[in-house]
This record gives C-alpha cells, sequence and structure tokens, in this order.
C-alpha cells in the first residue's frame, strides 16, 4: 500500500520533470553554522542531536516556495561516519524522518490556507571522501558498497534521490548502478565543475553529460564550489548537449570568511537573476547551493511568471569518453588504435600471460603519441583469466591515459566486468546479428550506457552482398531499439574482406558503408588491414583503401596508428573533406614535412656523431651512457652492435659506464636526475641487446626482480627510480606497481620465483603493511632476500620488520642486488 | 626563493655542475608544470583562546600537543591551511614513470616546491605581519591523525578536493596542510629539525642541508 503510494509520486516526479520547473532547496550546511554547528563539525549528527533545526531548515525552505527537499545526508557513508557515535542508518533514518515531519508541519499549515503542491523528498548523496583507484585507493566495490548501504535504507521511504557535488566520474558511476541495482528511485545527477571548467579529476562538462546520459539518470546537472556567474559557461554548454532534463544549484558567489563566520559574495538579486536566466535558457530544475538561504529561493521565484520548462531540442550524437576526455564519431575522423590485440603478436601475448603490465601499456601509449583517439583493448589469449586480466589492463591504460577504450572481447562477461570497472562511456566490440548474441550483449551496453560495435554478419557468417549486410545493420539496430538503446550508441562495422582472394569484396564493403552512413544515419567503423591479406606491400593497398572508405563515409578505421603514411593519409583527408578548417592542423602537423621526406637516411653513425657533442673526443656508448643523452641511445648501441658481440659490449663499456656514473654521483660530481637520464640510457643499451640475443640463444635473464610500493601507499616515485637503476644493470624487474595488497605480493612471489623482493613504503602508517607483506611471504615459506626503502625506514626498523636488507637510496639497491645475484 | 633552486634542492643538488642539457630540461618540467598544476588554497583563521594552559578555538579540532602549543606560543589566532597542485599533477607524473624516469624525478621535485610556493604566496597575500612556520601534522608530536580533523574544518574535499587514504597519506599527492600561528609580534619563523623522527638517518643533513626551506 504504501509501496504504491510511492510509485505513484515517483511516477508523478517523473512526469513533471521536464515540462513544469522543479524548486530544491537552498543550503543545509550555512544553515547549520547559523543554528550553532561549528566548523569540522559532521552536519549528519544534526539529524539526531539537532533534530528540531533541521525540521526548522526544511520548513523555511519549503515556506520559501521550494517543492523538492533534500535530506541531510550529503555525507551519510560510512566512511564519513566512522567517528560518529550514530550508525548510517540511524542518521539516514532520523534524516528522512525529519524531512517528512516538516513537509507534514507545512503542509496542515497550507491546508489551513487552502494551497495544495506536490513536495518531494530527495535522499542526499555525497562523495564519499576518499579518492578511488588508481588516483586513491579506493576500490570501485568498496565504494559501491557504501553508496548500496545507504541506498537500502532511503529507497522505500524517499521519493528519488539526488546524487551532488560529485567530481569524480567513476565514483558517480558507483553511486548511480547502487541505486539502479537496488532500488526504483528516480535519479538525479550533479556534478561540480571549477573555474576551468573540468571536474576535479579532470571531467568536462562534455564528458560529466556523456557518462550521467549514458548511465540512464533522470536529470543531470551542476552544483557547489562557484556562484552562479562562474556557473553560467558551464550550464550553457551542458545545456547545449544535455538531452535529459537539466538541473542547477549554484553557490551564493564564493566564500568569504569573516570573523570566524563563513559569508558569500553574491546577493539573492544577483544570484535570483542568474537563476531566471538559466531557466529561459530551459533548466528544469534549479535551487541553491552553499551561502543560500530560503531568501535567495523565494527571491528566485519572484523573478519567475512561467513555470513550464522551455524546450530545447537536442540531437543525440555519438560519443564515447574516458574519465576525462570525450570523442564524439560522425563529425572528423577518429583513429581507433588496433595493436592493443595479442592475436600474431608474440610478445604481447607473452606480456600477458606473466602479467608484465608495463610492457602491454607500452604498446598503448605509442599509439597515443602516434595520434590514435580510442584504443581497442583485447587481451584474449588462451588459457589467460581473461577477465581479471582485461580489469588490470583497462584500470592500467585509464591510470596514465586519457583517450576512451573500446572493450573488445567474444566473451560477454569480460565486456560487462570490465564495462562495470570502466571510468566513462566505453565503446564495446561487438555485437552481431546473431540473436543470442544480441540477446546477450545488448542488456550490457543499455546498463553500463556504452556505444557498441555491430559487425554486420549473423548465424551464416558474413554475406557476400552489400544488401545483406544492410540488413543484418538494420535488424541489429532494431534489437537495439527494442533493449532502449539509442540508435547513437550504435556504429556499425561492415567488415572489411581479402580483396586478394575476392577482388569485389573490396567494393561491397564500400557500398554497405555509404549506405549505412547516408540513408540509416549509423556511424561506422572498419578493421582495415584485413584488404591487403597476402598482398606485397600491403601498407599501399591498406592505404588507398583506408582513403576509399573515408570517402565512403566511414567515421572511425580501427588500425595501426604507428603507420605513418596512413596517419598522413587522414591528415590530408581531413583537409580535402573540409572536417580541417583552414587546414589547421594539416599545417600545424605537416609545416616541417620537405619535398623529400624519402630521402635516404643519413647512416646510423653518421646520425649519431652528429647528435653528439663536438667537444667529446670519446664518442662512444659509454660516453652517451655517461652524460645520459637517451635519444642517441639507440642508434649509438645498434652500431655497436653490428662490430661487436654483446657481451663484450655489456661488460666492456655499459658495465664500466655505470660504475663511472655511480662513482660520479657518489662523489657528488652530478646530481639525481643525470644519474637517473644515464640509468634509462643504459636501460635502453639493454633492451636492445637482449633483442640481440633473443635472436641467437635464450640466455638466463638476471633476476627476476620483484619491486612493489605496499598497500595503503600510492607514493611511488622512490619505487620507480629503483626500478630504472636496476634494469640500467641489466636486471629483470618485474614491478607490481603501487598499493600492492599483501597477497598479491605473494602470489607474485609464487608466480615469478623472483631472487630478491624490494618493497617500499613512505609513511609510518603504510610501514605497517611493509611488515605484513614480510610475514605473509615468510608464511608461505618464502625464504627470498627481501630488501627495503622509504623515507622512514632505517635499519633498525628495516631489521625489526623482518627484511634482510635496508637500501637507503637506488644506487645501494644495486649494488645489493649485483651481490646477490651474480652476472 | 625561486622554484628553481627549492627543487635543485630536493634532488640533492649542492654545487654540482649542471651540464647545459640538463639545465633546459629542468626549465622545461618547470614550464610544463606551471602550466599542468590546478593550484589551490584553502584556509581558516581562528581566534586562540587560552583556558588553564590549553588553547581553545571555535571549531572541532584539538590543537594541543606540545610541539603545537610551544609553536602557538605567542600567537593571537590560528590558521589552518590546505593546498594543493590537483590531480592533473598526480596524473603527468604517472605518465612519466611509465615513459620518462628523468622527467618524472624532476618533476616531482618542481611540484614540491611549487606548492610550497602557493602556500607561501597565499600567506603573503594576507594583511597579517607576522606568522610562525607551517607545522604539518605527521611531525613532531603532531599525530597524522590530526590530518582528518584538519581537513574536515577546512572542508578541504569539497573545496579544493584534497582527501585521505585510509592510511592517512593525502591525495592528490602534492598537497600541503599546515596549522601556522598568527600575531602581532615576531614570532617563531625558523623551522628546526628538533622532534623530527628522522633525525638520525636524516639524507638531507648528512649533506648539510634541511629539508624544509631556510629564511
Amino acid at each position: 500500500m504504501l509501496q504504491d503510494q510511492l510509485s505513484l509520486r515517483r511516477e508523478r516526479l517523473l512526469d513533471t520533470l521536464g515540462k513544469e520547473l522543479l524548486v530544491f532547496d537552498g543550503a543545509m550546511g550555512s544553515q547549520l553554522n547559523i543554528k550553532g554547528i561549528r566548523p569540522g563539525e559532521r552536519p549528519e549528527d544534526a539529524n539526531i542531536d539537532h533534530a528540531e533545526w533541521i525540521i526548522d531548515i526544511h520548513t523555511d525552505y519549503l515556506r520559501s516556495g521550494a517543492n523538492c527537499i533534500i535530506t541531510n545526508t550529503l555525507g551519510a557513508n560510512r566512511y564519513h561516519l566512522e567517528d560518529s557515535s550514530y550508525t548510517v542508518k540511524e542518521i539516514i533514518e532520523s534524516a528522512i524522518q525529519n524531512a517528512k515531519r516538516a513537509i507534514d508541519i507545512e503542509k496542515n499549515r497550507c491546508d489551513e490556507s487552502g494551497i495544495h503542491r506536490d513536495t518531494y523528498i530527495f535522499y542526499n548523496i555525497g562523495p564519499i571522501g576518499q579518492l578511488l583507484q588508481p588516483m586513491g585507493t579506493l576500490s570501485f566495490d568498496e565504494a559501491y558498497e557504501m553508496f548500496k548501504e545507504q541506498v537500502l535504507i532511503a529507497k522505500d521511504q524517499a521519493d528519488a534521490v539526488l546524487i551532488e557535488t560529485m567530481s569524480d566520474t567513476l565514483e558517480i558511476k558507483a553511486a548511480i548502478l547502487a541505486i539502479k541495482e537496488n532500488s526504483d528511485m528516480p535519479i538525479f545527477a550533479s556534478m561540480t565543475f571549477d573555474e576551468n571548467r573540468r571536474t576535479l579529476t579532470g571531467a568536462s562538462p562534455l564528458t560529466a553529460v556523456t557518462i550521467l546520459e549514458g548511465l540512464g539518470v533522470d536529470c543531470l546537472g551542476v552544483n557547489c564550489s562557484l556562484g552562479p556567474k562562474e556557473l553560467e559557461p558551464i550550464v550553457m554548454e551542458i545545456l547545449s548537449i544535455a538531452t535529459k532534463p537539466v538541473i542547477v544549484e549554484p553557490n551564493a558567489g564564493l566564500p568569504v570568511y569573516v570573523d570566524n563566520r563563513t559569508t558569500y559574495n553574491v546577493t539573492m538579486d544577483e544570484f535570483a537573476s542568474y537563476i531566471k536566466r538559466f531557466v529561459d535558457e530551459g533548466v528544469s530544475c534549479f535551487g541553491g547551493c552553499c551561502g543560500t538561504t530560503p531568501e535567495y529561493i523565494r527571491q528566485c521565484l519572484t523573478l519567475i511568471n512561467d513555470r513550464s520548462v522551455i524546450r530545447r531540442p537536442i540531437s543525440k550524437k555519438t560519443r564515447v569518453s574516458s574519465g576525462i576526455d570525450c570523442v564524439t564519431l560522425g563529425e572528423k575522423t577518429i583513429v581507433c588504435g588496433e595493436r592493443l590485440n595479442p592475436t600474431g603478436k608474440k610478445k604481447l601475448k607473452e606480456a600477458l600471460l606473466a602479467h608484465r603490465i608495463d610492457d602491454v601499456l607500452r604498446e598503448g601509449l605509442a599509439q597515443v603519441a602516434a595520434g590514435a583517439h580510442i584504443l581497442d583493448v583485447n587481451v584474449g589469449v588462451p588459457g589467460i583469466d581473461e577477465v581479471s586480466t582485461m580489469k588490470q589492463v583497462v584500470c592500467a591504460l585509464q591510470e596514465v591515459l586519457s583517450v576512451p577504450l573500446q572493450i573488445d572481447s567474444s566473451s560477454p562477461q569480460v565486456l560487462e566486468e570490465a564495462c562495470r570497472i570502466y571510468n566513462g562511456k566505453p565503446l564495446i566490440n561487438s555485437v552481431n546479428g546473431k540473436a543470442s548474441v544480441m540477446d546477450e550483449v545488448f542488456p550490457i551496453v543499455k546498463k553500463y550506457g556504452g556505444v557498441v560495435i555491430g559487425l554486420t554478419l549473423d548465424e551464416d557468417g558474413i554475406p557476400e552482398t552489400a544488401e545483406k549486410r544492410i540488413e543484418i545493420a538494420q535488424r541489429i539496430l532494431k534489437r537495439a531499439e527494442e533493449f532502449g538503446i539509442d540508435r547513437s550508441d550504435i556504429v556499425i562495422d561492415c567488415l572489411c574482406l581479402t580483396v586478394s582472394a575476392q577482388q569485389d569484396a573490396a567494393e561491397k564493403t564500400l557500398t554497405a558503408i555509404s549506405y549505412i552512413n547516408k540513408e540509416m544515419r549509423l556511424c561506422t567503423v572498419l578493421g582495415l588491414s584485413n584488404i591487403s591479406f597476402g598482398l606485397p606491400n600491403r601498407l599501399l593497398i591498406n592505404q588507398a583503401y583506408l582513403l576509399m572508405a573515408l570517402q565512403a563515409g566511414l567515421s572511425m578505421p580501427i588500425m595501426n596508428p604507428l603507420d605513418k603514411p596512413l596517419m598522413n593519409s587522414i591528415d590530408a583527408f581531413e583537409v580535402l573533406s573540409g572536417h580541417d578548417a583552414s587546414s589547421t592542423e594539416y599545417v600545424e602537423k605537416h609545416a616541417a614535412d620537405t619535398e623529400h621526406v624519402v630521402e635516404a637516411r643519413q647512416s646510423t653513425a653518421e646520425q649519431v656523431k652528429s647528435q653528439t657533442n663536438p667537444d667529446e673526443k670519446d664518442c662512444s656508448l659509454s660516453q652517451v651512457i655517461i652524460s645520459g643523452r637517451k635519444g642517441v641511445a639507440v642508434d649509438m648501441i645498434r652500431l655497436e652492435l653490428s662490430k661487436s658481440d654483446p657481451m663484450q659490449i655489456i661488460n666492456g663499456q655499459i658495465i664500466p659506464a655505470l660504475s663511472e656514473v655511480g662513482s660520479r654521483y657518489e662523489k657528488e660530481i652530478i646530481y639525481l636526475p643525470q644519474l637517473i637520464a644515464s640509468a634509462e640510457t643504459a636501460k635502453l643499451a639493454f633492451v636492445e641487446i637482449n633483442k640481440e640475443i633473443s635472436k641467437t640463444q635464450t640466455g638466463p635473464k638476471r633476476g627476476p626482480i620483484l619491486i612493489a610500493t605496499v598497500e595503503g601507499d600510492v607514493h611511488d616515485i622512490g619505487k620507480n627510480i629503483v626500478k630504472v637503476v636496476l634494469e640500467s644493470y641489466g636486471f629483470d624487474v618485474i614491478d607490481l606497481g603501487k598499493d600492492v595488497p599483501v597477497m598479491h605480493v605473494v602470489d607474485a612471489f609464487k608466480t615469478y620465483h623472483p631472487k630478491l623482493i624490494g618493497l617500499s613504503a613512505l609513511m609510518t602508517t603504510t610501514v605497517v603493511y611493509m611488515e605484513a607483506t614480510i610475514k605473509a611471504l615468510r608464511n608461505e615459506g618464502c625464504t627470498c632476500p627481501v630488501m627495503v626503502g622509504g623515507a622512514v625506514l632505517t635499519s633498525d626498523v628495516a631489521r625489526d620488520i623482518g627484511a634482510d636488507y635496508y637500501a637507503k637510496d637506488a644506487m645501494e639497491s644495486a649494488s645489493i642486488a649485483s651481490g646477490l645475484i651474480p652476472d | 626563493m625561486s622554484i628553481k633552486s627549492e627543487a635543485l634542492r630536493y634532488l640533492g643538488h649542492k654545487d654540482q655542475n649542471i651540464p647545459d642539457d640538463q639545465m633546459q630540461l629542468m626549465d622545461s618540467v618547470i614550464e610544463e608544470t606551471l602550466m599542468v598544476a590546478e593550484p589551490k588554497t584553502v584556509h581558516r583563521i581562528f581566534d586562540i583562546e587560552r583556558r588553564d594552559g590549553r588553547i581553545v578555538i571555535p571549531a572541532d579540532i584539538d590543537l594541543n600537543t606540545d610541539d603545537l602549543k610551544r609553536l602557538l606560543i605567542r600567537s593571537q589566532a590560528v590558521m589552518l591551511i590546505g593546498g594543493t597542485l590537483g590531480l592533473s599533477i598526480d596524473r603527468k607524473l604517472r605518465y612519466y614513470s611509465k615513459t620518462d624516469a628523468t622527467r618524472m624525478i624532476i618533476m616531482d621535485a618542481v611540484a614540491s616546491a611549487l606548492i610550497e610556493e602557493v602556500c607561501d604566496t597565499l600567506q603573503s597575500n594576507l594583511p597579517f605581519e607576522h606568522y610562525t612556520f607551517r607545522f604539518s601534522p605527521g611531525y613532531g608530536d603532531v599525530p597524522l591523525t590530526m590530518q582528518k580533523d584538519l581537513l574536515r574544518v577546512l572542508d578541504a574535499g569539497r573545496r579544493i578536493g584534497l582527501s585521505l587514504t585510509s592510511s592517512l597519506l593525502m591525495v592528490p599527492q602534492k598537497s600541503i596542510t599546515g596549522v601556522v600561528g598568527i600575531g602581532d609580534k615576531e614570532l617563531n619563523r625558523n623551522r628546526s629539525c628538533d622532534g623530527c623522527r628522522l633525525i638520525e638517518q636524516c639524507e638531507y643533513r648528512k649533506k648539510g642541508t634541511v629539508c624544509y626551506k631556510t629564511n
């Protein structure tokens, strides 16, 4: 019965939303400060300690004309309430009770005066107060659980939920999923931006809107951090792209502290005039954040005569994003890098199987440096745990890169789990015309708000004709729409066959692309390289076909961005097709091209000589290492390898150079960055030498050495320095990263059988995890020596926590390692 | 003192001759750091009341440790301060940790120098004549757990995006919190190594310097 009433109220709310203006309340915290809460006191405790204050504040807002009131629960999560004397449940229940009481009081008053208005209680969710991985240490699942705990308490009592003041797109995603998976509450989601129009974690308004709409919130917008004037450009941008209703709750300007009190610098008249402007531009809901009072809300309403929401016709575009950057398909040509796929790549396959994530990352970094806008990620290797590997690779890529990812797997489970933890709106690769595949993949696309690639094949394989492929595309689109997926979230891959086998196949693919682009108005993608299989000079064929496909309307080739001629062709196409306005980008990239780009390169040796300081008589590999000239290292080592035996180079040049560098550092002739530059140079030399050695023999590498920054610790600069220095001595280093859980180190020990384990910790609070890690290793029978280092460690502490060695710096770690692991 | 000389000090530079290419690298990293960083600060000032030898301020934080009482002995007010360069620098450092370790360590030092500078600038723009030095939780007898209270009083999460991990590490990493005494008389501006738990093994002291900026 009560449940029915609640559903009816929710229906009514959603029915009103976007048609009639919803008026939210103003600040809670600032009002509580006036009532007597001191800075630093937890406002949520007041729900119980001073219930009458909260009821008063709600009532005041209702009287000022607000019809949506927000519970005093912004920080009512387990982390924030850790030191509170009340439980999460007690706080949330009393907060909602306070809101209900206020509505009852106001209703009685209105009944007497004969006025009737619908009022709604919004359960308020705010940020947890800890940053999620990879920047912080809170896991996605932990965040999800904290939100879920709140949702389960509020779901049968509040009319809807308002998520506010969020700056992390991944955290708001965890909150939205927790609400959607555990309740039927309508979701209003608002983020906070600063004056450079980004959230604190770097999301632009476009990125935020793209992600929130993908996740299917009912209303989205912006609150807090700035006054209405500074928010105006952000509000206007959101209004120009959002297809969902928009909510705006500015601060009353910026805070000013006077006499131990916080005041704000925007008057209620000024505030109201901005709100009026936002409403005239199509905002559906407004309220106030920090510093606003009931008078601010009242003042806004005196300026707004017509409460119907202005309609904004916005057409949806095909967009994918990371947590930072957003890419729109169907405008300029978007390049998706194809190389993070182990098919046919032995090295990548090995790196994935051995969980050597840095080697995998390198493949991604290189493609982005070469101009990829999106990266395809496929980790499908026989025998691999594809789910956990995919999650690990996605996280590692998102930590250092801001391009959107294309999650590529034939397993729906892999797609689902990767989409869940992915920060942003993912591109999902792929679905096809098979009914069973569509039924498995579309729910994932819908739930996690992705864009999906539809391959034009079905139970009968890849059709030969363009018409049949178009038919499949139509079937995919129709079925997707039945799942509630917008057509803008479908892109089609018309599939490219080998032209040497079927010569007319090239043309058929183009016909299908052209039709789907023009008639169905869907974006298309195409994996290019198949076309040239079996032909000489494949790049030439690929280049020509790329241009033909772009001309037919292809939005996104999936290709190798390291193939310069392909990238150059795209640059030219963008000029000729009018996408590159005034040829700006083309000129920027190609102004330095000479007429004879393909002129034979100078011989390697000459090149190295010309880049070497003429003052140095001895232009040798060891000199290059000592002076840390990374830029010429690779050419130099290749030159040496053409003349000498690898071992001779190591013993005759690299090792002496490194010991010279070490001694110069100890004597304070050079300083740390020079030491590191030399180490990086030597490391590059070793990489080349190892390539050479592995051609002829498979000699055992020196090591491996396992290194990690311990659980709870995110400061890994020191560990990274140690890694580079160890690698410069030719050690095989397996870097487990930072904030590495105790058991991960134990598992890695079992997997890699290291000769030495290096652990780093920066703070006294994290040295305890270092001790726990060593203990766990010993409990598993690990007799491998453990070396520790970090700011707060001493040889005494090292001994006390059971470590075998204490390294005061990177140089010392290298000498410890050299003593333990002979050449 | 310039960011460059401070960064050099963090990097352990004494009087080594730095070759031109290394100096250019340093300059380019400084330029990049200034471009990437998104410095933000928040501060609150509270009058100090003294009751039975205890410091009382109108905020939910207890400043009564021996070191802080000594710091604030002649101050009339106390400023709590938080500053951060934001996550963009963290992200850049992560990026360089995978691509260019030399640039990574230089940027790490430059960013540390910059955040100190940002907080110094904030203080010098406020209308007070005399400050003590900035005392941060984790030093002397001030427990790291005070970070939690400090950040809550400053509302630092919401205002400048400064948060803690469960091991009480600050995120973003290039962040500072501090307690500063304010008064109308000359105050204790000089920091010392007394009470530092690292005094025995300090690499700075071994090299004849200290880890903090000297006046």
